[in-house]
């Protein structure tokens, strides 16, 4: 699989997972949960697809995991811009920031440690 | 009437024994002698570049020692691998000894190498590279005989080529054998080698490890009879030390790459991992039976054990596989411990 499709699918399955947690660390939002997961999942296949494309020639699994961590981080922010300001609870930031920002890492790490690098191809 | 001094009769053997090879190649200076014969640095006009051109002393150049020769050159013109130095031409001097020309190879022998590099995952990246071309003569039925790190060269650009192949063994019956390559010189440094011949004495520019000595007996001729003993005391896995000629086959060289890999673990220090040295236990067994099947399982080994993953040689205990796993998985682990803990704090925070 190649980087970027490789990045999409752990970013969407990290995303969802991600979003689950919800469940526990904001149970206020319990009813919107579904809402929450595939917003996360959404952002994690987004965020997966940009790492997986800026990744695609990489060699280093430290740069990989960084570059995910900006990633996911940058695109972060104004999730968690919204949500605090809508809720007016600032503790979104922190909440919304910093988890996915994490799973950004282990997704840059996966998607290099198993993603088919460019320009490399198949044996016929 | 007096005698010639030593001086002055290794002089006149030098002028005798120098080459002619006609009008292609133009000798230059030789770089590696042994006890049959000597390499030369050559021009090869016709295609502008350097050889190494290797001939047969004119007092050892007997019709059994010329077909030696011609066999050495056919076999190893058979290797044709980025490991093994290539072969380009054979012919006759004018005085109607062999020789031939091959590559002449730039880089640092393995035993300096060594003593530059105590990175034990260089040193085994260079390992799996000799491994590479020794499988692959074993594929074409040759058995090297003479594996140790003073024939191997490193290129500059990280290349690995296997030398010396004057005392191979084809599986097939067909032998080549170098002869008597006992004459040492000694310094440090790199060296333009061929066929892994003793470099001259006095010349910086070259080096010869100071280690043990190829050991041949100078009367074989063109088939090696059993008792005969060829190789290098230190790295003769015991059946060839024995001149068990019947026993020798791809394993005899499994022993030797054993005793290169022990070397490395030598030179890097420290305490090396029991699966390691269990490796290299395997590799270097008495018993030909109970050592690897050939070069490319202890190969396969060494990529496990670069790796992270379990070696065959060694039956590891549950708390050594456990570690192993943590520590070829230890970035996803932390990755996860640490996602943890910050889900957790947060759980713990939103809670007050």
């Amino acid at each position: 699989m190649n980087r970027p499709l490789m990045g999409l699918v752990i970013g969407g399955i990290l995303g969802a997972l991600d979003g689950g947690t919800a469940f526990f660390s904001a149970p206020e939002l319990r009813n919107e949960l579904a809402g929450i997961v595939m917003g996360s999942s959404l952002k994690g296949v987004v965020a997966g697809l940009v790492t997986g494309l800026i990744v695609r020639r990489m060699g280093s699994l430290p740069l990989a995991a960084l570059v995910g961590v900006v990633v996911a981080f940058v695109l972060a922010i104004p999730i968690a811009y919204m949500n605090a300001t809508y809720y007016e609870n600032v503790s979104y930031y922190w909440k919304i920031i910093l988890p996915p920002t994490l799973f950004g890492a282990f997704v840059g790490y996966l998607t290099v440690r198993y993603g088919k690098p460019a320009g490399r191809k198949a044996a016929a | 009437m007096s005698g010639l001094s030593d001086v002055t009769i290794r002089h006149l053997r030098e002028v005798a024994d120098w080459p002619s090879p006609g009008e292609r190649y133009e000798v230059i200076e030789p770089i590696a002698r042994g006890g049959m014969g000597k390499v030369y640095r050559a021009r090869d006009h016709e295609l502008e570049r350097d050889v190494a051109l290797k001939v047969l002393n004119l007092s050892r150049s007997g019709p059994d020692a010329a077909r030696r020769m011609v066999r050495e050159a056919r076999i190893h013109a058979g290797l044709e691998h980025p490991g093994i130095v290539p072969i380009h031409d054979v012919g006759r001097l004018a005085d109607g000894r062999v020789f031939y020309t091959m590559k002449l190879v730039r880089g640092t022998r393995l035993d300096a190498f060594t003593r530059e590099h105590t990175d034990l995952d260089t040193l085994l990246r260079v390992f799996e590279r000799i491994c590479d071309a020794v499988a692959f003569a074993h594929a074409h039925g040759v058995i090297h005989r003479d594996l140790k790190p003073g024939n191997v060269m490193v290129g500059a650009f990280g290349e690995v080529l296997v030398m010396d192949w004057g005392v191979a063994k084809t599986l097939g019956g067909r032998e080549a054998e170098g002869g008597a390559r006992n004459e040492a010189a000694a310094d440090d440094g790199e060296e333009e080698a061929t066929g892994g011949w003793r470099a001259r004495s006095g010349d910086s520019s070259r080096v010869i490890s100071t280690g043990p000595e190829t050991v041949s007996d100078p009367r074989v001729g063109p088939d090696t009879h059993p008792g005969t003993v060829l190789g290098t005391p230190g790295y003769m896995a015991p059946e060839q030390a024995a001149g068990n000629i019947e026993r020798i086959d791809e394993r005899t060289d499994v022993y030797a790459l054993g005793m290169i890999l022990r070397g490395f673990v030598t030179a890097v220090g420290g305490k090396p991992r029991r699966s390691l040295l269990a490796l290299i236990a395997r590799a270097t067994e008495a018993d030909p039976e109970r050592r690897y099947d050939g070069v490319v399982q202890l190969a396969d080994d060494v990529a496990s054990f670069q790796a992270g993953r379990r070696v065959v040689a060694y039956r590891e205990t549950a708390w050594e596989h456990a570690a192993r796993i943590g520590y070829r998985f230890r970035t996803p682990i932390l990755l996860i411990l640490a996602y943890g803990l910050i889900r957790l704090l947060i759980f713990v925070l939103a809670g007050t």
